[in-house]
């Protein structure tokens, strides 16, 4: 039930997040901001698989990754000047990630690979935001 | 009622008149043509001609009443309703002329409205604070050729000052604006700003997108704070 919440969360960001690319509605800004604070707050215990409290930290630093990537396109999408920062940041982040999560054994026997594709699609997105 | 007839003369006689009836009515009244040319010669020369003298003894009787209309001005200024340019009219018409039984609502006529217009230009060809000593040196020829033409030289003279004062305010407004309050959001902008434009703060640029709930929400209790206390 949890990871069909999370799934649900991540493919309605993911598309406003594609988007709010190309688009300028204020809805998409809503979609993004809401899936921001719920990466940043329930971030840790929705992305992770297990029912274990183990790692927590490391699903922390994946959902405020996730976070942090919803907040960049916010801010391009308002041209506030500190995207630029942001984009590259973020980019570390993510990738940081994704060496945590192939780094810890018991992060990497559940829910890894949806995880690190989950990962993989919001930096293709960043690096979208970057060339155009 | 009344008032709307006077604004709506006023604002008629001021914009549709042309040139060549303005020099048929300048024709008949010595104190209009001495004015017209006066205001004229004043909007050719440069600031610097207009001597202190002239600046200091300044005895516009309308000066010290028009401390009681400048609130209702600012008030007006700050709620937009009025612009540098012939919107001061409609605020002159409404609140001036009614409070001043001297002045009467018949002298507005074509001959006071093509010194209007001339008073306008002076206004609107110059800026601020070239034209606060131009209109000063306007009231002061009133207030000297006085005798000339009472009908018109109350009116004018009333035009002139509350124009002055408008102007006055206006840019006092505008200096002021640097230290008005400022809103949450253009707060919370300016920091953002001011941390892009920073060109040697990479770690710090880094720092903040890394911690950035932290830092939003102190930059957003900061501006909150400023915003509350000013």
């Amino acid at each position: 039930m949890k990871n069909q919440v999370e799934r649900i969360i991540f493919i309605v960001a993911l598309i406003a997040s594609v988007l709010i690319l190309f688009m300028d509605f204020t809805f998409l800004s809503v979609i993004l901001g809401i899936s921001c604070l719920v990466y940043l707050v329930l971030g840790w215990y929705l992305l992770n698989p297990a029912k274990t409290r183990r790692f927590n930290f490391v699903y922390f630093w994946i959902g405020y990754s996730f976070s942090t990537v919803f907040l960049t396109l916010i801010l391009v999408n308002y041209e506030v000047q500190l995207f630029k920062i942001f984009q590259y940041t973020v980019l570390a982040m993510l990738l940081l990630s994704i060496i945590l999560m192939a780094s810890v054994r018991k992060v990497r026997e559940k829910g890894l690979v949806e995880n690190i594709l989950k990962t993989l699609l919001l930096i293709a997105i960043d690096i979208i935001s970057i060339i155009i | 009622m009344k008032k709307l007839v006077i604004f709506v003369l006023l604002t008629l006689i001021c914009f549709n008149f042309s040139c060549e009836k303005d020099n048929k009515y300048l024709a008949f009244d010595p104190f209009i043509v001495s004015l017209v040319s006066f205001i004229e010669d004043l909007d050719n020369c440069p600031i610097e001609s207009i001597s202190s003298e002239e600046y200091f003894n300044y005895a516009n009787p309308l000066e010290n009443l028009m401390m009681v209309y400048d609130h209702k001005l600012i008030k007006s200024i700050r709620s937009n309703e009025i612009q540098k340019g012939t919107d001061i009219q409609n605020i002159f018409s409404e609140e001036f002329l009614s409070s001043f039984p001297s002045i009467k609502p018949e002298s507005i006529n074509s001959e006071t409205s093509i010194i209007i217009k001339k008073i306008n230009k002076v206004l609107i060809s110059n800026d601020n604070k070239d034209c606060i000593p131009r209109l000063k040196k306007i009231e002061n020829f009133i207030v000297r050729n006085k005798k000339l033409n009472e009908d018109y030289s109350d009116l004018l003279l009333g035009y002139s000052t509350f124009l002055r004062h408008a102007v006055i305010i206006h840019e006092e407004f505008d200096v002021s604006k640097d230290d008005e309050d400022i809103t949450w959001k253009e707060c919370m902008t300016e920091k953002a700003n001011q941390l892009a434009d920073c060109k040697n703060c990479y770690v710090e640029k880094a720092y903040f997108a890394l911690s950035w709930p932290l830092s939003l929400s102190i930059w957003a209790i900061d501006c909150g704070i400023a915003s509350l206390i000013d």
